[in-house]
């Protein structure tokens, strides 16, 4: 049984619908990270489950019961805020004792959750201390703490390291990893940076935006990190997944069977891909999705298409050249070595694996790929 | 911005001359009365009180000893004595009627009827003598022009405080000021809660209706409130103006207030209600702690406004010893003792003394909350 | 027998405060204890519970404010339009009457025309010192503390102030010295002394004086405030186009705080409005300085005429209403 469980969920100011068609299952145990440009209302998913918001239609249950009326406290969860929000006049201690109070625990046993909570962190040097001679680090940490010391079966975050410093994000993303993995509790964790969904992820819910809302609902697309990156349903979760983003050009289908389907791109180059298109017709416009990483400048090894070297980006490890396609607005990017030998003005040959095509159609549907 | 390249040392100057003429002019009026509260009566009457420091001139009228203390020598009868009664000063010039009251330098000797004679040294002994016994109960009239040293003195603090009813009236001041100041704050922060993170129809126009009643002149609700004070039985009394000034002070308290809770961090309240704090719990416990500022900011001008208010004591208060404020006092004492500056001098800075007081401990307080208590324009 | 009377006193005060405040405590907890037990947050209703205690709970937070507010500042609003339509014992409904015998009593028109020479000095002038003298203690290094002694007669009571102010403009007569700071300055430079507060006319503006000196702090603090918010930007980019330190002060501070001089102007106009202690301590509206609050206070006292001291009084509301809209549109546009 699922253990949390939203039913055709959905949330409007007014006449303004903002989140559309929720139908999720998250299993017991599950990182599910929420993820979307934004303006998606990821943050208002959220705030629906921990009950901050309310839920327009629709049912949300929680262990088995509907959660829709019942006030935060008594949803079994506990939640760590973007700003961290502790209270300020209270020490550490005292912040997360404060939830406990409320719920009239017994002293000794608030105290021994503090000093579990605090050991799992490493603050019990801290816990006499007022949050505002905490640094950022240790105010993040004492946020989960409070948390933790609620024992809930779900923790909620919401965007929790957007204000720490890049050195301490990664470290803190870590620590987060650990913690799921020591608590084995469920998380569901909310951010706009898709390397955090990649890498916390053991699903993630990526929400479309704007008008696509009201065309598919919310939800673009559910599953684990690789399946999104190999397999995304659609063009926005296509570009949406992997840094820098999926090249898109245009094109339409020559030929298409149960095994490959060719293809002839706006500059005229025939290209063939590992996708099943039998269900478009001949002549069809469609979207050639191919990712910078997976864009070979080297020795032609299936299908060239020609491009002219705009600039040339060198990060030492790898570089990445930007090209002009002929009939192609924009550039088209392509990853190289780091010591790539190529220059502005340079007419380099691209070749485009077959196995690694995407297909979408003129509404932005991809079509299945093969496997190979 | 003080170091920028190549800023004129003429203007800094300019500048602070500028300063020291503005704070002059703005505390002057103030040092003048200080002064003058420390100062003889007398002196005050007869010099600016920016000659405090100087000796002052003045024209005395002064009386010998009475006839009875003369004494009888070889050449006739005597009155001897000191002007100054063993205090400092000196005479300059003296006379022996009022027609010529300078007659006369010290040490010289004055000619007087019946064929006495006067002499008054500069130290201000003085010799009557008389061939004739002399027949005064009073004592003779000495004209004198004279020098006293400047005096200063807490007999003008003493005989207001005392016999002058000041005394009282501060006391009667502190009975109006706590309890009009303590009692709005409570009232005025669960509306203030209420009006910045509750949900309800109609909070827009209750807040709109608070800003409008921040400037309602008192002066419209005088007649009708006493008249409903009266017809409820405590017209005049301590109950009926401390719950005045809460209903006079309530808007402002819950202009302030809200503004500062509405700028607390939202996490933070959804954080307790995740918490499982109820509102009354986060208003406790969240709320008052985080609050102080303002609800200090607030405290501090509804002090300074009920201690200095004359309008709502006189109207909603009795005339009488038990219950007269010291602005009460000070007006009365402005028309009835209008030229005794030693008494008005001294009344005033009793008056004064305790919001000087709190206005510079806690002016901080004060400015955030003017700051915030300004309606922000476009 | 005394001391007893003043302890009675004490113990009022005191028992007054702890009543008050833990009735407020009583009231506010056991309501909402109350509403909790009316509407629990659990078993078969809990959500239809919870949203009905939670549309009850604003209001109980609320009560006791609109209570006392409506009691002690709306009804008297609506109570003093009525007394204005009776005569002087609230008995008889007699009409326009107290609105025509104000319009035709020279003292009203000796006060409406003294307050608006009030409104226009008194704003005007308050904000240009408070202004000057923001501007100027910014830019030194002992500014706060100048900043506190300009400010600090806003702590002195307007009957203070007045005895302060009447002590400078004292006028002794020919015969003795000058003991008031104004004469004996007028007689060093040659000059007559003279009563200032009884020429007719001028001595308005020797009153107004009063308040300026109070208000001008008010000004400087919300003024010095506004100019610390400016951006350093703009005026840095200023110096560097070459902008004279007036004109910097001129052409790019003012206009960055048009708002906050609104503010305070108006803030000071409401003030004035309502000035009443000056006048009654220094000449109590004798020698043609009468002005409306204390015109409203004399009907009412000496004049025992409810209807009349209404009718003033409605005058002034009248004067504040703009004001007062004014606001209210300034703090909708900001929530917003």
């Amino acid at each position: 049984m699922a253990q949390i469980k939203l039913t055709n969920v959905q949330k409007a100011y007014g006449p303004v619908e903002v989140l559309k068609n929720i139908n999720l299952e998250l299993e017991s145990g599950d990182f599910t990270v929420f993820v979307g440009p934004s303006g998606c209302g990821k943050s208002t998913l959220l705030r629906m489950i921990a009950g901050l918001e309310s839920i327009t239609a629709g049912t949300l249950e929680i262990n088995g019961m509907v959660m829709n009326d019942v006030p935060p406290a008594q949803r079994g969860i506990a939640m760590v805020f973007q700003s961290y929000a502790l209270y300020p006049h209270m020490t550490v201690a005292e912040n997360m004792a404060f939830a406990l109070k409320i719920a009239k625990k017994k002293p000794a046993e608030i105290d021994e959750a503090i000093q579990h909570a605090g050991e799992i962190l490493q603050l019990s040097h801290l816990l006499e201390r007022l949050p505002k001679e905490l640094s950022g680090g240790q105010r993040q940490r004492v946020a989960i703490g409070r948390a933790i010391v609620r024992n809930p079966s779900v923790f909620l975050f919401d965007e929790p390291l957007s204000n720490l410093d890049a050195a301490l994000r990664v470290q803190t993303r870590l620590e987060i990893a650990n913690l799921h993995d020591s608590l084995s509790a469920s998380m569901i964790y909310v951010t706009h940076d898709q390397v955090e969904a990649m890498t916390l992820a053991s699903k993630i819910v990526l929400l479309n935006a704007g008008e696509a809302v009201q065309k598919e609902g919310s939800i673009a697309q559910v599953g684990p990190p690789l399946e999104l990156y190999h397999n995304p349903a659609t063009r926005f979760v296509a570009g949406f997944i992997g840094s820098p983003k999926m090249n898109f050009i245009a094109g339409e289908i020559l030929e298409a069977t149960a095994q490959q389907a060719t293809i002839q791109l706006c500059n005229g180059s025939k290209v063939h891909a590992a996708v099943d298109a039998t269900s478009a017709a001949k002549g069809a416009k469609i979207e050639l999705g191919i990712r910078p990483e997976h864009l070979h400048s080297g020795e032609s090894e299936g299908d060239d298409v020609l491009g002219k070297v705009s600039y040339v980006e060198r990060l030492g490890e790898v570089s990445y050249l930007y090209l002009h396609v002929e009939g192609h607005d924009g550039l088209v990017t392509a990853r190289n070595d780091g010591d790539s030998p190529f220059n502005p003005g340079d007419s380099v040959s691209l070749q485009v694996p077959v196995g690694k095509c995407h297909l979408f159609d003129s509404n932005g549907k991809a079509f299945p790929r093969l496997a190979r | 911005m003080a170091d920028i390249a190549g800023q004129k040392a003429r203007l800094t100057w300019a500048i602070n001359i500028s300063v020291v003429a503005l704070v002059l002019l703005w505390t002057i009026p103030t040092f003048g009365l200080l002064v003058s509260s420390f100062r003889d009566a007398d002196q005050i009457a007869n010099s600016g009180w920016w000659q405090a420091l100087f000796a002052a001139e003045k024209n005395v009228i002064f009386r010998s000893a009475p006839g009875d203390a003369q004494i009888q020598d070889a050449s006739g009868y005597k009155i001897t004595g000191n002007l100054f009664d063993g205090s400092d000063g000196s005479v300059l010039a003296f006379g022996v009627s009022s027609k010529a009251p300078t007659e006369y330098l010290p040490g010289e000797t004055g000619e007087m009827t019946r064929n006495r004679q006067m002499t008054v040294e500069s130290n201000g002994d003085y010799v009557i003598s008389s061939p004739e016994p002399i027949k005064s109960r009073r004592g003779i009239r000495i004209f004198a022009t004279i020098q006293e040293p400047p005096k200063f003195t807490l007999d003008n603090y003493e005989k207001v405080l005392f016999s002058e009813g000041v005394g009282r009236s501060f006391l009667n001041t502190f009975t109006v000021t706590i309890p009009a100041t303590i009692i709005p704050i409570l009232v005025a922060a669960f509306a203030a809660y209420a009006l910045a993170w509750m949900n309800f129809p109609g909070r827009a126009l209750l807040i709109a209706a608070v800003v409008g009643l921040l400037v309602v002149p008192l002066q419209m609700a005088l007649i009708p409130l006493l008249k409903l004070h009266n017809e409820i039985g405590i017209g005049k009394d301590y109950l009926g103006i401390w719950l005045a000034h809460t209903g006079f002070g309530l808007p402002l308290a819950i202009y302030l207030l809200r503004n500062y809770i509405a700028g607390l961090p939202r996490e933070i309240i959804e954080s307790a209600r995740v918490d499982g704090a109820t509102d009354f719990d986060i208003f406790r416990r969240i709320i008052l702690p985080l609050s102080f500022p303002a609800l200090a900011s607030f405290a501090i001008f509804q002090f300074l406004w009920v201690w200095n208010d004359l309008l709502v004591a006189t109207v909603f208060l009795g005339n009488n010893e038990e219950q007269l404020v010291m602005t009460g006092r000070l007006r009365e004492l402005l028309g009835s003792r209008g030229g005794d500056w030693e008494i008005l001098a001294a009344s005033a800075f009793v008056s004064i003394v305790v919001p000087l007081f709190v206005f510079f401990s806690m002016q901080r307080y004060l400015v955030r909350g003017l700051l915030a208590g300004s309606v922000k324009g476009g | 027998m005394r001391g007893g009377i003043v302890m009675n006193q004490i113990l009022l005060a005191f028992s007054t405060i702890i009543i008050g405040v833990f009735g407020c405590v009583a009231y506010f907890y056991f309501s909402n204890l109350l509403l909790d037990r009316a509407y629990p947050a659990k078993g078969p209703n809990a959500g239809r519970n919870i949203n009905r205690a939670n549309a009850i709970r604003p209001w109980l937070f609320l009560g006791p404010a609109i209570a006392i507010l409506s009691l002690y500042l709306v009804y008297p609003v609506v109570n003093s339009v009525w007394l204005s339509f009776h005569d002087a014992s609230a008995e008889k409904f007699v009409g326009f009457d107290n609105y025509i015998w104000m319009i035709k009593d020279a003292k009203f028109q000796e006060s409406m025309l003294n307050n608006l020479m009030w409104l226009i000095v008194v704003p005007g002038a308050s904000t240009f010192f408070g202004l000057i003298a923001a501007q100027l203690t910014d830019n030194i290094r002992w500014g706060n503390l100048a900043k506190s002694l300009i400010f600090m007669p806003m702590a002195i009571s307007f009957i203070g102030a007045s005895v302060i102010w009447k002590f400078i403009y004292d006028y002794r007569g020919e015969a003795s010295a000058e003991i008031g700071l104004l004469n004996a300055l007028v007689e060093m430079f040659g000059g007559t002394p003279e009563a200032w507060i009884t020429l007719d006319f001028w001595n308005n503006f020797f009153l107004m004086i009063v308040l300026i000196w109070i208000q001008t702090g008010f000004a400087m603090v919300i003024l010095s405030a506004a100019l610390r918010g400016i951006p350093e930007e703009t005026i840095e980019a200023a110096i560097l186009d070459g902008a004279s330190p007036l004109e910097i002060f001129l052409k790019i501070k003012v206009p960055q705080i048009w708002g906050t001089i609104a503010v305070v102007w108006t803030t000071i106009t409401i003030t004035v409005l309502k000035v009443f202690d000056i006048v009654l301590a220094m000449t109590n509206g004798q020698w043609g300085s009468q002005v409306l609050a204390n015109l409203m206070f004399d009907w009412m006292f000496r004049g025992a005429d409810s209807g009349r001291a209404s009718t003033i009084a409605l005058v002034i509301m009248l004067l504040v209403t703009p004001i007062m809209v004014w606001n209210i549109r300034n703090a909708r546009k900001e929530m917003r």
